[in-house]
């Protein structure tokens, strides 16, 4: 008698065990998702803040690149208008290709000085630096995202759904657009 | 004349080609070209800005076009003097054979980047009140979080299979290793006793174990004469545990052991091995790397992996390394030069996936458990054969010297030798008494001869019983383990991709950069041993197709080398630019630092490759949504082939599985008879000690 009263207890015990065992993992897995979730908000703002202190410098610096480029290729246009414009007046048409041939020499001189100092390779790099900034952004937003979701069906699941919301876990929102307009596919024109 | 009107940043950065002519190279070598136009494939590229046919037209048009022109020739004699002034030697060239294309020509490389990742084909319609309804398509569309979690169950069962399968494989193995253990701990007892007294419950305690192995013989022996008393089946069970346990313990510990000391050498060495750089930020292919790298792991929530690049004609990618912290993508330069950033990212997030997913880890283990009984063997065969003291020499070397430099490449390369010797029978010792005159005439003379002949014939059943079990394993591991992990790794990859779909929302991209790696994909020389960590296997690339691009290549090199030249010059600069392309294959045939493993460390001793086939990996990104051609599914019949001749050859099949059985068995069976001697031994010790 009295042993069946024992075994009784130690089943029970064990249930018991096993039923806050269970709980502990499933409160310990939403902790870690709502940290997670709050982890990744925070991670959108770094990227953010990347955006904001990077982009006016590289833009600076590939419009300073441009600038000293086209005084030069300017300099080059100029004398070859003028070499055409000079037209058959040999002396001037001389003069004038002279002009032109120490522009193209000192163009030339520049370019292979500074060999990296190509507007298209800068462009080229500037819009690989942008798109990259903004592909960062929306990845960091896809995350959130991912995390929240997971975050929701973790509170949202048999058996968390009994005792989640006393226990302090909320529905966390996804990213979504405020402005309308900013679903609409943007007009390209030159 | 120039004005503020002249071409804009915005329109050379809507048309980089507005910039530059390219200058048509002499020896016609095509330009790569833009994505083919496929009108199956909608999405990025819709958005993407028109291109203008001509440079705007406006006042300044005569001189934006000298401006081109200036430019375009500018860019010519820039490359040609870069590449005059470069050629210092040959092995020079690969360096600056990235630099040395026209830069003009590689402005065309790496694609217009395409804005926010695009939603897949159910993109956002605006206007649709319910943008996840389903959507019917070319295929029948699974969304990729159900294919990660039937992936995930996969593994989960097929993870159970495979631990299963590698005890199962080890207890031969553990039947050798039991005695051994037993002697150790009856001696160590034996030790403590004289300084701490012990207790008569010990030697009872081993008394009991020896009775329960006893009354298993006994079993063995009335099985004979007839069906088995039931009472004799409980001791006999746990004489068996008792014969099986103690191998089994003690190689689960050294599998710990090695996980631990194999994690810890870090990945150095071995990327080292494969011949890999840095990437420099210079180069804007590399640069968009790094960046798409970077994307990856934030849409994964990981720490950025280092990236490291190889360069040669293979293009191929592979994550190494043994936890995220730890992680290095190698990816091979070719991969950025045949793909767009799309098809880049693709494939990148493939590999990230991995990292995500805890493949470092499942590989480490699974690569572990050969090195541990490579160990065991190693350890067993070391009174009889030189080169397994050599190989546990070097072990030691990497235990003394873990923070030394180069402590990575010997990690490395004991971990190879390691591996390599599960199944080698190399007694060098045994047949120098043993085996044939020749051998015979190998053996030293005097005292040290006879020693060696004692130590040889009073081990012997240690020798044969490990031979013996040697074959079992072998057997085991071909016929049961191999397609075990085989089969689990290709879930993973299967999960890696769902997963990489997941962080891209862009199933195309990592499509068709399946698909290009179809062509040019193949094994990186050196690089055997991490097979399964690259994305194709071995044997992906279409080698016809390879070559041809490859003769096309070396036509268009010579005809750049001899281009504007005449007579014996031109022949000359033919022979150079032969020769530059005849050294630079056999460069790449000669990195094999580390290539004497022909597979993988973990596809070794198999017959089913680790990687799932392309068509079926495409297969299951086009149910995810990806639009994949039909020519590209078409794996000619190979799988109806498969089944076909399976059908046919199951008797034989059947046949060959029942005689592995057999051997399997009798090898076992072997074992114990031989292991019986030392058992006695050990026995007898204890009787004598106690």
């Amino acid at each position: 008698m009295l042993g069946a009263l024992v075994g009784l207890v130690g089943i029970v015990l064990v249930v018991a065990v096993v039923l806050v065992a269970v709980a502990v993992m499933i409160y310990n897995g939403l902790v870690g998702q709502r940290n997670q979730v709050q982890n990744a908000w925070a991670q959108i703002d770094v990227q953010l803040k990347r955006r904001h202190d990077l982009i006016p410098n590289l833009v600076n610096a590939v419009k300073g690149f441009m600038t000293q480029e086209r005084e030069i290729l300017e300099r080059v246009t100029q004398a070859r208008a003028s070499a055409i414009s000079a037209g058959n007046n040999v002396e001037a048409r001389a003069d004038a290709e002279n002009a032109l041939t120490g522009a193209v020499r000192s163009l030339f001189a520049v370019a292979e000085a500074y060999p990296t100092l190509r507007s298209n390779e800068n462009m080229l790099a500037l819009q690989e630096e942008l798109s990259s900034t903004e592909n960062r952004i929306a990845f960091a937003r896809q995350f959130y995202n991912d995390a929240v979701m997971a975050y929701n069906t973790g509170q949202q699941q048999f058996p968390a759904v009994l005792f989640a919301a006393n226990l302090g876990f909320r529905q966390a929102t996804l990213f979504e657009l405020t402005d309308p307009t900013e679903r609409a596919v943007p007009t390209v024109s030159f | 004349m120039i004005d503020d009107d002249a071409p804009t940043p915005r329109a050379f950065a809507a048309d980089p080609d507005l910039l530059v002519r390219r200058p048509e190279p002499p020896g016609g070598r095509p330009d790569r070209p833009s994505p083919p136009p496929d009108s199956s494939r909608p999405g990025p590229e819709s958005q993407e800005p028109p291109r203008p046919e001509r440079p705007p037209a406006h006042d300044g048009g005569q001189d934006a076009a000298a401006i081109h022109a200036i430019e375009g020739v500018l860019g010519a004699r820039l490359a040609d003097r870069r590449r005059a002034g470069a050629r210092p030697g040959p092995d020079d060239q690969d360096a600056h054979a990235a630099d040395q294309q026209p830069a003009a020509a590689r402005a065309a490389g790496p694609s217009r980047p395409t804005g926010p990742p695009a939603a897949g084909s159910s993109a956002i319609r605006p206007g649709a009140s319910q943008p996840w309804a389903h959507v019917a398509g070319p295929a029948d569309r699974t969304s990729f979080f159900a294919e990660q979690a039937r992936h995930r169950r996969a593994t989960w069962r097929l993870s159970l299979a495979t631990a299963a399968a590698v005890i199962l494989a080890g207890l031969p193995l553990s039947l050798v290793v039991t005695p051994l253990v037993y002697l150790a701990i009856i001696l160590f007892t034996k030790a403590m006793s004289v300084v701490v007294p012990l207790s008569p419950a010990v030697p009872q305690l081993f008394r009991a174990v020896a009775r329960s192995i006893g009354s298993l013989m006994d079993v063995v022996e009335a099985s004979d004469k007839g069906p088995i008393p039931l009472a004799m089946v409980g001791p006999a069970a746990v004489g068996v545990v008792m014969l099986l346990l103690p191998g089994v313990l003690i190689m689960l510990a050294v599998w710990l052991l090695l996980r631990r000391l194999f994690s810890g050498a870090g990945v150095g060495g071995l990327v080292i091995g494969l011949g890999a750089r840095a990437p420099q930020p210079d180069d804007l292919e590399e640069r968009q790397l790094l960046n798409v790298v970077e994307e990856m792991a934030i849409a994964a929530g990981l720490p950025p992996p280092r990236v490291m690049l190889l360069d040669g004609q293979i293009a191929n990618a592979a994550v190494v390394g043994s936890c995220p912290e730890d992680a290095v993508v190698v990816v091979s330069r070719r991969l950025l030069d045949e793909m767009n950033r799309d098809e880049t990212q693709g494939i990148l997030a493939h590999q990230i996936a991995s990292i995500g997913n805890g493949d470092l880890g499942i590989a480490l283990s699974m690569v572990t458990v050969f090195r541990t009984w490579g160990l065991v063997n190693t350890l067993l065969d070391a009174p009889i054969s030189s080169s397994a003291r050599a190989t546990l020499w070097r072990l030691l070397g990497v235990l003394r010297g873990r923070t030394t430099d180069d402590a990575a490449l010997r990690a490395a390369e004991a971990a190879r030798l390691l591996g390599s010797r599960v199944s080698t029978v190399e007694w060098e010792d045994v047949n120098m008494v043993l085996g044939t005159d020749e051998e015979k005439a190998r053996a030293p003379g005097g005292i040290v001869g006879l020693l060696l002949k004692i130590r040889v014939f009073a081990l012997f059943p240690i020798w044969a019983a490990s031979g013996l079990a040697k074959t079992a394993l072998l057997v085991l591991v071909m016929a049961l383990l191999s397609p075990m992990l085989a089969w689990t790794w290709r879930t993973r990859r299967y999960l890696a991709d769902a997963t990489a779909v997941q962080l891209t929302r862009n199933p195309d991209g990592i499509a068709h950069g399946l698909m290009s790696l179809l062509a040019r994909g193949g094994g990186i020389r050196g690089g055997a041993w991490a097979d399964h960590l690259f994305v194709v296997g071995g044997g992906v690339t279409d080698r016809a197709r390879a070559q041809k691009e490859d003769l096309e290549a070396l036509q268009a090199e010579l005809e750049q080398e001899s281009a504007g030249k005449s007579g014996a010059e031109k022949v000359a600069a033919r022979l150079r630019a032969g020769n530059r392309y005849r050294q630079r294959l056999q460069a790449e045939a000669d990195n094999t630092d580390g290539g004497d493993q022909d597979q993988s460390e973990i596809g070794q001793m198999g017959w089913l490759s680790v990687h799932p086939t392309l068509q079926s990996r495409l297969k299951r990104l086009q149910a995810m949504g990806a639009h994949v051609s039909a020519e590209a599914l078409d794996d000619g019949g190979a799988g109806k082939k498969m089944w076909l001749s399976l059908l046919i050859f199951s008797p034989f099949l059947a046949l060959v599985v029942f005689l592995m059985g057999v051997v399997v068995v009798l090898a076992t069976g072997l074992v114990i008879v031989f292991m019986m001697i030392p058992m006695a031994l050990v026995y007898a010790v204890f009787e004598w000690l106690f």
